[in-house]
């Protein structure tokens, strides 16, 4: 009989409870089929982080059996009852040492079960240096990946800055590569700072809980209702509104509508139905990589415990619920199937002082507990029982900083690295390089540890397979001073101003109009167009909206006119978005400024024509910032002069990221292909971009 | 039934504030708590009081006014461009204590230009005109706006000569800006006036012509001080015009002279303010701009008859109708218990508006036009309002802002491209900060919630979180939304713990903890459904 099963039966034995826990049939957790690890399934790998929300007591979830009558000194009402009496702690487990055994709160029979099927690892006295009492502080700093000793700004969070840099320039942007969200929360409306990055400026977060209504509707709980008054149908207007805008939001509810729980019987508790909602999610085919959910309540300075019955109370219920949420969601994914993608772990803000308060509860302290379940996770004990003496005496009760075993970005680092697969390039990147070097912690099982074999920098986007959607228009906008100003319907920056009748020597003087094309990328990370060459961290961006134009009257032009091409404001935030954030992603030296192409003599197709050229481009930083030449109606635009050839006339904006100088002799200039009109190339020689309009590269700009 | 019937006794908070929101740009505590205590009648001879501006006049990139005024008709200055005219009236809307600029809007919004079809000077001049009738007769403002050099040139009137009539602005005047057609009865006739009609208006209208801008200064209005088109009598069509029987068959004497072609538009214009359908249609669009868009039969009967009644009896006076509508128990929803009927929180915000208010509420500190005249320059025209669906002073077409002028109106400001931009737009922009040369424009809410005088005690979170309610919604949420609001600034914790971080805050100046759950909570609301409407 393998070890674990023996626990099981002798443990569950001594507590007479059966093969049954709290009504879950506990026969699965014997069987595990692992498959053989393969890189690719680490792909399909997800985390679950159940948020005990306000400082769980970690200590009265497992007790320090070695220390029990410290213990009960320390807490002389709130202590538990000790294992064998009455509603007394559960023993997790007899074969570990005496310095690590530990009684769990006897409402945790879920997860004792759970960690006698060899899923559940306690990892003891998480926590970090210079331990901050205060929720929120405390909070935003480990979300920020940080200490109490950081005195910067806490205005990126880690995993935010995980995933922006496992999927750059994907995060936070439902694409046709990532249709989900990366990272899914239930169970508040807060948005979690662990989420964000690039300085709290964007987020990878996709905020769920306002689906819980819709979600609990059909888990069979009903949503409010609203008025019918002038008011009311406008809220309710602007609702449907907000609902239809969200791209995730269609997302998330295909997934939810076509994922099918198994006949698992879930608890009926908020937490639970979040976790169900996972299950769910991932069922019907959620890609997400990193989903929270959160149980509030925590905060047990008082009433923790039911007067002269330590096992109930407050806090005994929240243990209940988050023990036997989290038991009916392991039993759910296994019957499903997908249990060994799926890897859920614990986090509290911090723990609670070791010595009880004079309101039968506890103040804030420091260090506590956290669990990691799962079929991957290698299941025991981590770390020995704190020591109860070396506590602060006095009002301070909390321990020694000394008592720190584990800080808790050592096990962060093991989620990304071992269980997710990311590289030590990445954990360096989000500051969190120093945790991956003599780290104790051995987390997931060998046979499904993705490090070293299966370690990745990024996940990048292959944007070359985005279509295209072209418009015409014909709008006359306006005219002024000898200007014509074409534009959008219903937009009201101009695209382009056209002075027909210039004058000057070979201007033109014939009649002619014009049609446009306005050209959109659906290539969606940022709505930009993207190609990268991440062997040498090169990347071109565009914008994803150009035009071209042509001449459709019968008369042709005699002669040169000027035209005046304005800058898609709205579009320059994203590319200088998107390039730096892969500038950063991949640490490369130069970025270019927007640079704005205008093309002749061909219909401009940017996403074809910038594939094969734009890879061998020369483009350095600090030259040629195109300066603004004026505008008009509020926009700023170019100006290009003496235009000869009007038609197949069109623009459109890039933004160049290298890693290599102009200089470098790695580079040559590509040669020109005949079959490649349209082509663009940077000219180190007069430091100008070029077009090639098959016969000759001739100046951009 | 809903009529004028006004209310009564005195406003209190919630009035005051709806007052306030649906008349200015500008609400801020001490504004509430002043209006208050006001009955209607105090409240009314606040906000009607005469226009005062900050600033006269746009001022240039030098700190220094720059347009060649009546007041300052020796100026030669340089405006970037038109952006720099309509910072300049943003400013001053966002700091106006009474109820001008935002019926210069109004006017704006039936009266329709595109800022860029003319000089800037020009638009400065029909921006000048839309400011100093806006409290005055929109009789007299049609005449005036009739002879406006950047409508003329909008709407080609200045094309308009008695050998090469244009229709264009004749057409546009009765069919979009006054009487309005009504359905068809006819061959080239409607039910307010015919084909004929407009052919005779366009006579009336012929002969003014454009100055250059290096001529303003000889074109001088009496009244309003801002210039107005020359008269050229050579143009002028000077036979007799006589009208449809729509208009009673009413005969226009052609002038004999330049000077009577001014009676000639007066008449014109007399005739058509005569009519009851222009008054009907000046008392459905106050009604859609200041009180909502749905206008049932019985607040057609009740409200917007008298209201056209009222403005023909007072010479289409705008203050003393808009006086008589904001007095209203019906503007207040004091009328009935109807649930139905709920007209504070009915009306989405304009992006104008959302703007606005959101600078006027967190007490935005704009930067002074002289002293930091590029960064002032820089914040309006980094306000982009066409990211967020109007494009400012420049509609697409001469119907004007869809979703003032067309069914379903302020629906229409928002859709699933629109609503994304709506919340994060102009906010982002305040909480990440607008630079310019070292100096900033940024909303710091720790700062804004201790100093800003409208948290009576922001330690308790219940208080806290009604005063930030009061001040930036129409409508106390409640119920799971109050929760969720709640929880943004809580994330669970308990009102004690809010308490602690705020001493500790207030007694250290340490904001680390107390700046992410404020922010959250304001951007919550913000960025809510229950923001976008006033």
């Amino acid at each position: 009989m393998e070890r674990r099963d023996f626990l099981r039966n002798t443990s569950l034995a001594s507590l007479g409870l059966g093969f049954t826990l709290n009504g879950f049939a506990a026969d699965f957790f014997n069987t595990s089929p692992f498959p053989l690890l393969t890189c690719d399934t680490i792909n399909d790998r997800v985390l679950v982080i159940v948020r005990l929300a306000g400082a769980n007591d970690g200590l009265n979830m497992c007790v320090p059996l070695n220390q029990y009558d410290l213990y009960a000194a320390h807490r002389p009402t709130l202590k538990l009852n000790n294992i064998g009496q009455t509603n007394g702690i559960i023993e997790l487990d007899t074969t570990v040492p005496e310095n690590k055994q530990v009684g769990l709160h006897p409402v945790m029979t879920g997860i004792k079960g759970l960690y006698d099927a060899g899923k559940a690892q306690l990892i003891n006295n998480v926590g970090y240096p210079n331990s901050n009492g205060s929720h929120f502080a405390s909070e935003n700093i480990m979300w920020a990946g940080k200490d109490g000793a950081f005195s910067g700004v806490l205005d990126e969070g880690m995993i935010g800055n995980y995933i922006n840099t496992i999927y750059p320039n994907l995060s936070g942007n439902p694409t046709g590569l990532m249709s989900d969200p990366l990272c899914l929360h239930l169970g508040s409306y807060n948005p979690i700072k662990s989420f964000s990055h690039d300085h709290g400026n964007r987020s990878v977060e996709y905020n769920a809980t306002f689906l819980q209504t819709s979600f609990n509707a059909v888990l069979g709980r009903a949503a409010p209702s609203t008025t019918n008054s002038d008011h009311g149908l406008k809220i309710d207007y602007l609702k449907g509104i907000e609902q239809n805008m969200d791209v995730y939001y269609n997302r998330v509810m295909t997934c939810f509508t076509s994922g099918v729980n198994s006949t698992t019987i879930y608890p009926n508790t908020d937490l639970a139905k979040q976790l169900k909602t996972i299950a769910r999610l991932i069922k019907g085919g959620s890609k997400t990589k990193i989903f929270q959910c959160t149980i509030e309540g925590f905060d047990t300075h008082g009433g923790q415990i039911q007067t002269g019955s330590s096992h109930l109370g407050q806090h005994a219920n929240l243990l209940s619920i988050v023990s036997n949420a989290v038991t009916a969601f392991q039993t759910d994914i296994t019957t499903m199937g997908f249990s060994n993608k799926v890897l859920t772990t614990t986090f509290s803000e911090f723990g609670r002082k070791v010595i009880q308060n004079g309101s039968s509860g506890t103040d804030h302290g420091n260090f506590a507990p956290m669990w990691v379940i799962g079929d991957a996770v290698n299941a025991g004990i981590t770390g020995v029982n704190p020591n109860l003496n070396n506590v602060h005496g006095g009002s301070n009760g909390t321990y020694f900083a000394s008592e720190l075993q584990f800080d808790y970005r050592q096990v962060y680092v093991k989620f990304f690295q071992d269980w997710l697969g990311s590289s030590t390039n990445v954990m360096n990147s989000i500051g969190l390089g120093t945790f991956v070097t003599n780290n104790p912690i051995d987390l997931i099982k060998p046979t499904q540890n993705a490090n070293p074999t299966c370690l990745n920098d990024a996940i990048l986007a292959n944007c070359t397979d985005y279509s295209s959607s072209t418009t015409k228009i014909l709008i006359l906008k306006n005219s002024n001073a000898g200007w014509e100003y074409y534009g959008v319907a219903g937009v009201s920056q101009y695209l382009v101003g056209i002075e027909k009748n210039p004058v000057g020597v070979g201007a033109n003087t014939n009649p002619f109009e014009i049609e446009f094309t306005y050209t959109t990328l659906d290539c969606a990370p940022n709505n930009i167009g993207c190609y990268k060459k991440t062997n040498n961290q090169e990347g071109i961006f565009a914008s994803n909206d150009f035009f071209n134009m042509k001449i459709t009257s019968t008369s042709q032009t005699n002669g040169w006119v000027n035209l005046r091409w304005f800058t898609p404001i709205k579009m320059v935030p994203n590319l200088n978005e998107a390039a730096a954030a892969f500038k950063t992603s991949v640490n490369s030296n130069y970025i270019s400024p927007v640079i704005w192409l205008k093309k002749t003599n061909s219909q401009m197709k940017l996403i074809e024509h910038l594939r094969d050229d734009a890879l061998g481009l020369f483009y350095a930083s600090e030259s040629m910032p195109l300066a603004l030449n004026s505008s008009v109606n509020g926009f700023a635009y170019y100006q290009f002069n003496m235009i000869s050839n009007i038609h197949g006339t069109g623009v459109a904006g890039i933004i160049r990221v290298s890693n290599l100088i102009e200089t470098n002799s790695a580079y040559t200039i590509p040669t020109p292909m005949p079959n490649q009109k349209g082509s663009i190339q940077f000219n180190p020689i007069t430091k100008t971009f070029e077009g090639y309009d098959g016969t000759d590269w001739t100046p951009l700009h | 039934m809903a009529t004028l019937t006004p209310y009564t006794g005195v406003l209190g908070p919630i009035n005051a504030a709806h007052l306030l929101r649906r008349a200015t740009f500008k609400i801020n505590k001490t504004r509430i708590n002043e209006f208050a205590n006001y009955n209607v009648a105090q409240a009314m001879s606040a906000l009607f009081a005469p226009l005062t501006l900050q600033v006269p006049e746009p001022i240039g990139f030098d700190g220094l006014p720059v347009m060649k005024t009546y007041a300052n008709p020796t100026l030669n200055g340089y405006v970037y461009d038109s952006s720099s005219i309509t910072g300049w009236y943003l400013r001053e809307a966002m700091h106006s204590n009474t109820f001008q600029l935002k019926a210069a809007f109004w006017l704006h919004s039936m009266f329709i230009i595109s800022s860029g079809s003319d000089s800037t000077l020009a638009f400065f001049d029909y921006l000048q005109l839309l400011n100093y009738y806006s409290d005055k007769s929109l009789k007299v403002f049609a005449k005036n706006i009739s002879r406006c050099s950047m409508m003329s040139v909008y709407l080609s009137n200045n094309l308009n000569t008695k050998n090469a009539p244009n229709e264009n602005y004749a057409r546009e005047f009765l069919e979009l800006f006054t009487i309005l057609k009504g359905p068809q009865d006819g061959p080239s006739s409607y039910t307010n006036y015919t084909e004929h009609d407009v052919q005779m208006a366009a006579k009336v209208l012929t002969g003014f012509k454009n100055i250059p801008d290096s001529q303003r200064s000889s074109y001088w209005n009496n009244e309003s001080h801002v210039p107005l088109n020359k008269k050229t009598f050579s143009e002028h069509d000077i036979t007799n015009k006589t009208f449809s029987s729509k208009f009673g068959g009413q005969t226009i004497t052609g002038a004999t002279t330049a000077v009577g072609m001014d009676a000639e538009l007066d008449a014109f214009i007399d005739m058509v303010f005569n009519q009851q359908a222009t008054a009907l249609n000046f008392a459905r669009r106050m009604y859609r701009y200041y009180v909502k868009s749905d206008i049932t039969p019985d607040i057609e009967t009740g409200v917007i008859t008298p209201l056209a009644t009222h403005l023909m009896a007072n010479d289409y006076n705008i203050s003393s109708a808009l006086q008589l509508l904001l007095s209203s128990k019906h503007f207040y929803d004091a009328e009935d218990s109807t649930q139905y009927d709920q007209i504070i929180g009915a009306k989405i915000k304009s992006p104008l508006e959302l703007f606005l208010l959101m600078y006027s509420q967190f007490q935005i500190n704009i930067p002074n036009p002289f002293s930091n005249a590029l960064h002032n320059f820089w914040l309006f025209r980094n306000m982009n309002f066409s990211a967020i669906g109007m494009s400012l002073y420049s509609p697409t077409s001469v119907v004007g802002y869809i979703p003032i002028s067309q069914e379903p109106y302020d629906n229409l400001w928002v859709n699933t491209a629109v609503l994304r931009s709506r919340y994060n737009q102009p906010f982002d922009l305040l909480i990440s900060g607008f630079n310019y040369s070292g100096y900033t424009t940024k909303l710091d809410i720790p700062t804004f919630v201790r100093d800003s005088g409208h948290f009576s005690n922001p330690g308790s979170a219940v208080t806290l979180i009604s005063d930030m309610y009061d001040l930036l919604l129409s409508v106390v949420p409640t119920g799971s939304r109050h929760t969720y609001f709640e929880q943004s600034l809580l994330g669970g914790l308990s009102a004690t713990s809010w308490q602690f971080e705020w001493n500790n805050y207030y007694n250290t100046g340490n904001d680390t903890a107390v700046r992410i759950a404020l922010t959250r909570f304001v951007t919550a609301i913000v960025k809510s459904v229950e923001y976008q409407v006033y």
